[in-house]
């Protein structure tokens, strides 16, 4: 799982441009799997044939990040973007980024901003050019560029990274598709795109799908220092099953099925409710007629960070959670 | 109105916090079957209760009602020593009316709290100004922390309690009229047509998830695919300091008629002429933006569906003394089983 892991979190997958990542899930997984197609969203959906082929499990990850994109090239040569996505502006400047095509650059704020000021429109690109016209030959308004990937060990079992959200949970994903027995039901693995501006990948593609059990693979904020109030999940507390977030409430009937799965299995497991922030469980949830939906949640401190931190065994907890659903079902 | 009164009683006597609708199921279903309106009931995975009275002609067209079935409640985040609890709203509820109010924890089993709440003698000067926090507040159980870890857990819903209280004038208080009360109007409606004349099927959706985002009534209107909807749910009745908006919006003065961008302008007009014509008084309202009801997730379900909203005057919305007057949960039913009667429904 952690060679996936390292795979992913390199990878280039801004919101609306997953292309590359995308391709690098396919390769992993089209051997595993009974049929693989990419929507006209860029969403991937892989299908796994299940015992009982009249109920359907889709299962989302989001495989976009938050990013930047170029809106102007300054006659100096700096470009000036916009955010993708909730970023958090602080966190992010001063750290290395890049396009997709490759060129480096650093993410800057504007001259004599104060630190409590700097928001995203204060937020520069520098790429090293001087005129806007080098900087053309390099980048286009429209270009899109994330915080480069890094990804390191930290003592005991933990790792940081950027972009944990939601990059681990296609690993887990990937990882219960390659290791899972025969499904319960016709279990689609689905990757998602633009979770990050508004769930864009996961509403037609609960559509096309019409589940009638839904999983979710997101993460969720774990505290680490200063005032813990307002949270539920612990960083190495297990698996998050979540209760509800400020888009929906996760069906009762699928709470209790995790729970019990995470307890006849002896996984480690946590309630999460989470008070600002959505996921793509809603829309698998209100697709159609509706199906009964959940997410399971993989602790995570500083999200939306260049530094989003997670715990080894709350990783492995997530996917036995997830595999013990996709063999057992209802 | 004391068949009306006694569906109302039925309706309102469980909870159903926004999200765990199916906690009411196995109550609410065998009473709506022991009705005997609807030819075919069913539940779904977001929590609606839907009922179809079926014509009997081939391919007709659906005429749907929809009330929503949750209430406004909170979520259990943390269990504290001493037995208390803190909990996350679920749904819009202003944290100034909780404090000493009473509430159900639908644990293992159901037991009772109460908002804990500081008395004046121990507050310092200015404290009751303060803005208050739901997360900041806690519920007392009264029971020791090991005894309540045995019946609740992170996530157990919590709702105010359901008792009904008769006030003077056939005014009515309870915990959540919005929307039970529509409900009851519905099926009180139901009971009253002449179900031989139909010439199109009639279904009633009393939908989940509507405080937490509409779901309920999207997928359910998505699943029975109407021609036509009418939505019925409560609007704020003018009190004491009520915006202007609502001003001209009286309880005992009839059923509110919802003009908006959000319901269809047409049939609106035909509903109109109809309480006209039978004599069933109405008031009118105009939502230039959202109506904050199950219209908008009607509307525009699947190919879109042109939406009446039927609105009846309410006080005190998303507390536990909800203020209704019955004569206009009355006239409301009147209103709608006069729609249904309209023999021309099925022709334009």
């Amino acid at each position: 799982m952690l060679n996936i892991m390292k795979k992913y979190q390199n990878a280039f997958s801004v919101s609306g441009f997953e292309t590359q990542l995308a391709n690098i899930i396919i390769e992993d997984i089209k051997d595993k799997v009974d049929s693989i197609e990419t929507d006209a969203l860029g969403n991937v959906i892989a299908l796994k044939k299940g015992k009982d082929s009249s109920k359907k499990l889709m299962i989302a990850a989001h495989m976009d990040e938050i990013g930047f994109m170029v809106v102007n090239i300054e006659s100096n040569g700096m470009l000036r973007v916009a955010n993708i996505g909730g970023i958090n502006a602080i966190a992010s400047s001063y750290h290395n980024v890049k396009f997709q095509n490759g060129v480096n650059g650093i993410l800057v704020v504007e001259d004599g901003t104060k630190a409590a000021d700097i928001n995203s429109n204060k937020l520069f690109v520098d790429i090293g050019c001087d005129t806007a016209e080098k900087a053309k030959r390099k980048v286009s308004v429209g270009d899109v560029c994330a915080v480069s990937p890094m990804i390191k060990k930290l003592s005991s079992k933990r790792y940081t990274s950027k972009a944990f959200d939601d990059r681990i949970c296609c690993t887990i994903s990937t990882y219960a598709a390659l290791n899972c027995d025969t499904p319960a039901y016709d279990t689609y693995f689905v990757y998602t795109v633009q979770e990050e501006v508004g769930c864009r990948g996961a509403k037609p593609s609960s559509f096309a799908i019409m589940p009638d059990y839904s999983i979710a693979m997101d993460i969720t904020p774990a505290p680490a220092c200063g005032n813990p109030n307002h949270f539920t999940v612990k960083l190495g507390g297990g698996a998050a099953i979540k209760i509800k977030d400020s888009s929906v409430i996760c069906s009762p009937t699928m709470v209790d099925r995790l729970t019990e799965l995470a307890k006849e299995n002896d996984i480690k497991y946590q309630y999460e409710v989470l008070l600002a922030g959505g996921t793509d469980t809603s829309q698998m949830q209100i697709a159609g007629s509706g199906s009964h939906a959940c997410c399971i949640s993989i602790p995570t401190r500083y999200t939306h960070s260049p530094v989003e931190t997670i715990d080894i065994d709350d990783l492995y907890a997530c996917a036995k959670l997830l595999i013990a659903f996709i063999e057992k079902g209802m | 109105m004391n068949a009306l009164y006694e569906i109302i009683q039925n309706l309102t006597s469980y909870s159903g916090v926004s999200g765990f609708e199916s906690m009411s199921f196995q109550t609410l279903c065998p009473y709506i079957k022991s009705l005997n309106l609807f030819d075919e009931t069913g539940t779904t995975p977001v929590g609606s209760f839907y009922g179809i009275i079926r014509c009997g002609k081939e391919n007709a067209p659906m005429l749907l009602l929809d009330a929503h079935l949750d209430t406004v409640g909170f979520v259990v985040t943390e269990l504290c020593d001493g037995g208390f609890l803190r909990v996350a709203p679920v749904g819009g509820i202003a944290p100034k009316i909780l404090p000493s109010s009473i509430v159900n924890i639908y644990g293992k089993k159901t037991i009772k709290g109460v908002f804990a709440s500081k008395p004046p003698h121990l507050q310092s000067a200015g404290e009751s100004e303060q803005k208050m926090d739901i997360a900041d507040l806690s519920i007392d159980t009264g029971l020791p922390l090991e005894e309540l870890k045995d019946i609740v857990r992170i996530g157990t819903p919590v709702g105010f309690p359901c008792e009904l209280q008769k006030m003077l004038n056939d005014n009515l208080a309870g915990a959540s009229f919005d929307d039970r009360l529509c409900g009851a109007i519905i099926l009180r409606a139901l009971q009253t047509i002449d179900k031989s004349q139909l010439n199109y099927d009639i279904a009633f959706q009393f939908s989940g998830n509507e405080e937490t985002g509409y779901k309920g009534a999207m997928t359910t209107a998505y699943r029975l695919n109407p021609e036509k909807a009418i939505v019925i749910d409560v609007t704020h009745a003018n009190v004491p300091g009520a915006p202007d908006v609502f001003k001209d919006i009286h309880a005992g003065k009839g059923s509110v008629i919802t003009l908006s961008p959000q319901t269809n302008r047409a049939f609106t007009k035909q509903v109109i002429s109809i309480a006209e014509n039978n004599g069933i008084p109405y008031q009118l309202s105009a939502f230039p933006i959202r109506t904050g009801t199950n219209s908008n997730a009607v509307q525009t379900t699947r190919n879109g569906i042109p939406v009446c909203l039927i609105s009846v005057p309410l006080k005190n919305m998303h507390t536990m003394s909800e203020v209704v007057n019955l004569n206009d949960a009355l006239n409301t039913a009147k209103l709608i089983a006069a729609v249904i009667n309209q023999k021309e429904q099925s022709n334009d």
